[in-house]
């Protein structure tokens, strides 16, 4: 998908901005847990984003971007998705995916599951519950 | 001898007996009996040849590579649940996990009585089968390859009263890495790009990878061939047109990718072709157990067993890389961090349903299918009932808390009492979290033109040169995985297009 050059700037401003609001909300830092700096998920959410078939690549994006610009409608008291402060974006998440309106849920659990399959690949996050990684070595009796 | 990406990204023009399109579990056998017969055989796929050093763990890495969209197509309708299918060499033998069924008996009687595929009736089905199997070394998966969650499986079933036993895949010195559905780096699975495509090579096809059909060339009314473009796997750029030329064209692109081929060469039968499409549906209960259970260790799927209480409903042992087990499972921030501790010691069960399902299969404008389901209520309730019967069994064996991904549900189920709501009559597909990967029936077969779309023998009705070969043609789910299934019909139809004993 190619836009013209504002538009673009704009769509990629945008897209961006929604998803590192997103991970600053899902991996906060928390005394204990591997936060999203540390997990390096934003760096390879995008990588990953940018990655996908030319098909699916923009549909991820079109998500970040909506979850961004559509979060005063979709929650009217207040402004941006990334404007607002972690806590609140965290509850959001939580309650759309709680909830029982179809395409905010449908957005929350998208949103929710691109970024755990980011940060669960990691191998410092795979590292605290032992999961291998490329290279280990692996039997079922290990 | 498959070429080298460089040797065909500048297009090719080829002419041959017949073209088969993909290269799965229908495709590998078709091209493999059609050059064992002596014709000129090109096997076209979309995808690349993956080998084991570039098979990873990290999931959304070998997804967004290896599988049809990057792994995020969806069927929407009842609810959006996503549908993973290969887009390599070997389609997705190469990232199921492997495991080998017959039809059932009575499904097998269904087909033959209800759908009239009067041909199922003879020994030619077995011996289709027999062949089959033998070629992709299937064996009940050995118990020192279970690791604990496959035990934990059959400690669920026994608590919940399912018989069952260890289950047959298609494997031979499997190590219980547990890496099926990213590749076996082992080299263990058998996927049909190991088993059949080397000596489908050796007798003469030539395999041609990255090659994406479009459309089915015609003249005079009759298939001559096929078009389309070579993809580069990154970023999936043309790169040039292929032709192949053949009078004989069989479609094995699989449930999704067949209807769209033939509806973008304009056969559509009056709406048939991707008209009718149903999928397995699927239900799941995760236990977090007292003892780790590395959930990773073990054959992929290595345990099950069938229903006693339900015909057509079966339960496995499952796990996958927990990037892509953790999708749903958890919450987020501090209580996915409390969560985690958690993963070492899940175990999860799965259970796969022959539903009444409805759906369709349309080509989008960028050419890739747009399918949908539609799961009735009733068979909803069939779904969160028997994940009642697994919740309470995980609870029974001494799971700490179960969660079964069922929206409205609590996440953490300790007691059964809190699992009454997977008993609600108000339950509908949009609650259900599950993965339909088990897809069939766009394209279904039977004597009957006006109720069909291809006849006994494979031939698209009334559109001469055009065979399909793949779980397209099955008239209605087949209850179990189907692979063996599609491997079987498909050499069959294959056999008789050219002219190879069927017995």
């Amino acid at each position: 998908m190619k836009l013209p050059g504002v538009l673009q700037r704009w769509f990629d401003r945008t897209w961006r901005r929604g998803m590192v609001a997103s991970a600053e909300a899902l991996f906060p830092e928390w005394p204990g847990g591997i936060d999203f700096r540390q997990a390096d998920v934003i760096a390879r959410t995008e990588a990953y984003v940018l990655g996908l078939p030319p098909t699916q690549s923009p549909l991820v994006q079109l998500m970040f971007l909506a979850l961004e610009i559509l979060t005063p409608v979709l929650s009217p008291i207040g402004p941006r998705f990334s404007r607002r402060p972690v806590q609140v974006r965290l509850r959001m998440i939580e309650h759309w995916r709680e909830g029982w309106f179809l395409p905010t849920r449908l957005l929350g659990d998208a949103v929710r599951a691109t970024m755990v399959m980011v940060y669960f690949s990691h191998p410092t996050v795979m590292a605290v519950f032992g999961e291998p990684v490329d290279g280990d070595p692996v039997k079922a009796d290990a | 001898m498959t070429p080298t990406f460089d040797e065909v990204k500048g297009g090719y023009a080829l002419d041959a007996d017949v073209v088969v399109v993909g290269s799965g579990a229908g495709g590998a056998v078709a091209a493999a009996n059609f050059a064992k017969a002596g014709l000129r055989t090109v096997l076209i796929e979309a995808g690349p040849p993956v080998t084991p050093d570039e098979m990873t763990r990290d999931g959304k890495t070998f997804l967004s590579k290896y599988y049809w969209e990057g792994g995020l197509r969806m069927l929407v309708g009842s609810g959006a649940y996503p549908t993973m299918s290969g887009r390599c060499l070997g389609g997705s033998t190469v990232v199921n996990s492997a495991i080998t069924f017959r039809l059932p008996d009575w499904v097998r009687k269904e087909w033959i009585e209800d759908s009239g595929l009067s041909h199922l009736e003879g020994p030619a089905l077995d011996a289709a089968y027999d062949r089959m199997f033998e070629a992709v070394s299937a064996a009940p998966t050995p118990l020192d390859v279970m690791g604990r969650k496959n035990e934990v499986c059959r400690d669920v079933l026994d608590a919940a009263g399912v018989p069952n036993k260890p289950l047959p895949r298609a494997v031979k010195g499997c190590i219980g890495a547990g890496d099926c559905l990213t590749g076996c780096r082992q080299g263990a699975k058998q996927s049909v790009d190991r088993s059949i495509l080397p000596q489908a090579a050796a007798d003469g096809a030539q395999i041609m990878p990255w090659s994406h059909a479009e459309r089915i060339l015609f003249e005079d009314g009759r298939a001559v061939g096929v078009e389309g473009r070579v993809v580069r796997t990154e970023g999936r750029v043309q790169t040039g047109r292929f032709t192949v030329r053949a009078p004989k064209v069989v479609v094995a692109a699989g449930a999704l990718h067949t209807p769209v081929l033939l509806q973008r060469s304009g056969v559509t039968l009056r709406g048939r072709v991707g008209g009718t499409f149903a999928a397995h549906v699927a239900g799941l209960a995760l236990g977090v157990m007292p003892e780790p259970v590395q959930p990773w260790r073990g054959a992929t799927q290595g345990w099950g067993g069938f229903s006693p209480h339900v015909r057509g409903l079966k339960f496995e042992a499952l796990w996958g890389p927990t990037a892509l087990m953790a999708a749903e499972w958890g919450g987020v921030g501090p209580s996915l961090y409390r969560m985690m501790p958690d993963i070492e010691h899940a175990a999860m069960v799965v259970l796969v349903y022959r539903a009444r399902t409805k759906g369709s299969v349309r080509a989008k404008r960028n050419g890739m299918p747009d399918p949908r389901l539609w799961i009735p209520a009733p068979e909803v309730a069939v779904v969160t009932r028997e994940a009642h019967r697994l919740t309470e069994a995980f609870l029974k064996v001494g799971a700490r808390y179960v969660f079964t991904g069922v929206k409205g549900l609590p996440d953490r189920i300790e007691r059964i009492d809190q699992a009454q709501g997977l008993l609600s009559p108000h339950l509908r597909g949009r609650h259900l979290t599950m993965t339909a990967n088990h897809v069939f029936c766009s394209c279904p077969m039977g004597p009957d033109p006006d109720r069909s779309v291809v006849g006994l023998d494979g031939r698209v009705h009334g559109v001469p040169g055009v065979w399909i070969a793949d779980a397209s043609v099955f008239p209605s789910p087949s209850a179990v995985n189907p692979q063996m299934t599609v491997m079987a019909m498909a050499d069959m139809i294959s056999r008789q297009a050219a002219d190879l004993p069927l017995v």
